[in-house]
């Protein structure tokens, strides 16, 4: 059949549009992201039982335990991204400990494919979902907070030795959690961009820099604090300082 | 569960006796019952994929762990030194071999293991079938090697059918044996305490054990944190201030880490009252004296865990505040579990 001249641009448009960048053709499906937590303490990997450190309160302290819980999980889709489905979000909840590399990876299926502009999750557990038993997991890993100063679940066990303004060894236990039943949990937001692909996983490292707990905005020395479940000022304090010390490791 | 024995008895029974005088080196028909105790009280059943629980094994398991064909004289068996009115714990400080040689260290109570994911005070065993390899070869336990104990199990009228009905075969060997101990050690569940009742609203504390329980769970006295979840273990290893120098240099055996030394296992406090003495060489005759311990006699010890170095000497309990201490702990004492005719000796 002989094509006019009208059909054969319109044949070409077609073609054109056919090859190349066209959202439209591109490939669809999930993928996987893999999130990967790192502990340090400042510019330091943390090391357990052997490492030595010091933050900017100047306390000298080495860690036996740090453990923690992160939950509801969402990644905030590129707004110049066309999709239908949006952010991805997860009520999932992890508990992270350094004594079992096991928990140093959490990992997202079915994560819809496309660009993303970052991570947002929430440290401990929100109040309303965290009342006594109702993660047996975490009765399990020991993270209960006792009903009489509060109930629930343990955000964060941190605990170690530190040279104390006597030149003693002393030891320090910030233990965060719902501390006589207020919710000191909190939103972390790190921007980072991001792409899934389909069937391809992305991995992402969120880190954790000890030191910050200690000294932004608020200067908590070691010194000056025992035991801290039953102290909500405390709590407070370090509710406050959390916000810095979360990122997206390059 | 009792009457799920009984049927796994007769089920080994009929095994047992379609296997004499017969071919039976194959696998027996029917096959082991697989099943999951009931565990509603603690955590869900941990798979333990290269060992399913069937009655068979349990009804083995059991069967061995009370004979004493598996020590050199054939005087003692594992309830010898694990007793069940202890909790399977021994109350002798260091139990006595077949030869009147004493251990090193106190014998531990024995409940609630699928949960534990390593075993002995150091922890050097990874699983309960590789715990129980250990005490039948022991010279200073039950002295008698691998190799002599299974020709006897071999040889033994009703040992060959019941392994049959077990494992599907009359092969007997030594990861059988421990298997079938395994299995049997993993019945031992203990959910029925006071302080079990109370958590279902099927019964109500004292005043004094309600006191008690809030010293336990206070960070005053740093019970919890160690001796906590529905299994009052945490399983994890910690200096808890016996000794300035600790002669026992207990976890760091098994790691080599300096780190490590002077740690052992957190016990579970389920049934604390009947299974005395305390601690991994037994030195403490009485609960009170544990309690005295965490009072005023937390030692400075170089791996001295972070929890007790807070509250270092101690709680500094007063006398009313031990007696309620003490209250409490009673509560966790579980009569189910002591008396629970599945766990003694077979009829």
């Amino acid at each position: 059949m002989k094509m006019t001249p009208v059909a054969l641009l319109l044949a070409a448009a077609l073609t054109a549009g056919g090859c190349g960048d066209d959202e439209s053709t591109a490939p669809t499906g999930p993928g996987t992201v893999v999130i990967q937590f790192d502990e340090v303490a400042g510019s330091d990997a943390l090391v357990l039982n052997t490492g030595q450190y010091t933050n900017a309160v100047g306390n000298e302290y080495s860690v036996s335990k740090l453990e923690y819980v992160v939950s509801a999980f969402s990644f905030p889709a590129a707004v110049a991204r066309l999709r239908a489905d949006g952010d991805f979000t997860s009520t999932a909840l992890h508990y992270r400990t350094m004594e079992d590399a096991a928990t140093a990876s959490l990992t997202f299926a079915d994560v819809p494919s496309g660009s993303y502009t970052g991570m947002g999750f929430t440290f401990g557990i929100d109040g309303a979902d965290n009342a006594t038993g109702t993660h047996p997991d975490l009765d399990l890993d020991g993270m209960a907070w006792p009903a009489m100063m509060g109930g629930g679940y343990h955000y964060m066990r941190h605990e170690g030795n530190f040279t104390d303004s006597t030149m003693a060894t002393s030891a320090f236990t910030t233990h965060l959690g719902p501390s006589m039943g207020n919710d000191y949990s909190f939103e972390v937001s790190l921007a980072h961009d991001f792409t899934v692909s389909p069937g391809e996983t992305t991995t992402l490292t969120v880190r954790m820099d000890v030191n910050e707990w200690y000294v932004n905005p608020n200067m908590y020395d070691f010194n000056d604090h025992g035991p801290i479940m039953g102290d909500p000022a405390a709590q407070t304090t370090l509710q406050a300082n959390g916000a810095s010390v979360f990122s997206v490791a390059p | 569960m009792k009457r799920f024995v009984l049927a796994a008895l007769a089920a080994v029974a009929l095994a047992a006796g379609a296997g004499c005088g017969e071919d039976t080196s194959g696998p027996a028909e029917g096959g082991p019952t697989p099943f999951t105790p009931n565990t509603d009280g603690l955590f869900p059943f941990p798979d333990t994929p290269d060992n399913l629980l069937t009655l068979e094994g349990v009804a083995l398991g059991r069967e061995l762990f009370h004979d004493p064909i598996l020590s050199g004289d054939s005087t003692q068996s594992c309830a010898t030194c694990h007793l069940q009115t202890a909790a399977f714990a021994d109350p002798r400080q260091f139990s006595l071999g077949i030869d009147g040689s004493p251990g090193t260290r106190n014998a531990p109570v024995l409940v609630n293991l699928p949960w534990s994911p390593d075993f002995f005070w150091a922890g050097r065993a990874g699983t309960l079938e590789d715990q129980a390899r250990e005490p039948v070869p022991n010279p200073i336990e039950m002295n008698l090697p691998w190799d002599d104990a299974i020709p006897r199990l071999r040889a033994h009228a009703s040992y060959p059918g019941m392994f049959a009905a077990a494992f599907r075969t009359e092969k007997i060997t030594q990861d059988l044996v421990v298997m079938a101990i395994a299995q049997f050690e993993r019945t031992l569940l203990s959910q029925d305490a006071k302080w079990d009742r109370v958590m279902r609203g099927e019964a109500t504390f004292t005043a004094e054990e309600r006191r008690g329980l809030a010293l336990f769970e206070s960070e005053r006295a740093e019970c919890f944190h160690c001796h906590g979840t529905k299994l009052f273990t945490d399983h994890r290893f910690h200096d808890n201030g016996l000794d300035a120098m600790p002669a026992d240099i207990g976890r760091e055996a098994v790691t080599n880490f300096p780190y490590d030394r002077g740690k052992f296992r957190t016990p579970s406090l389920r049934n604390v009252e009947v299974s005395a003495p305390y601690m991994h060489d037994g030195r403490f005759a009485t609960l009170e004296e544990v309690i005295d311990h965490y009072s005023t006699g937390i030692q400075d010890s170089p791996n001295l865990d972070p929890l007790l170095r807070v509250i270092r000497p101690g709680a500094a309990f007063t006398a009313p505040e031990k007696a309620d201490l003490l209250a409490f702990l009673r509560t966790l004492t579980d009569p189910v579990f002591l008396s629970n005719p599945d766990f003694g000796p077979p009829e």
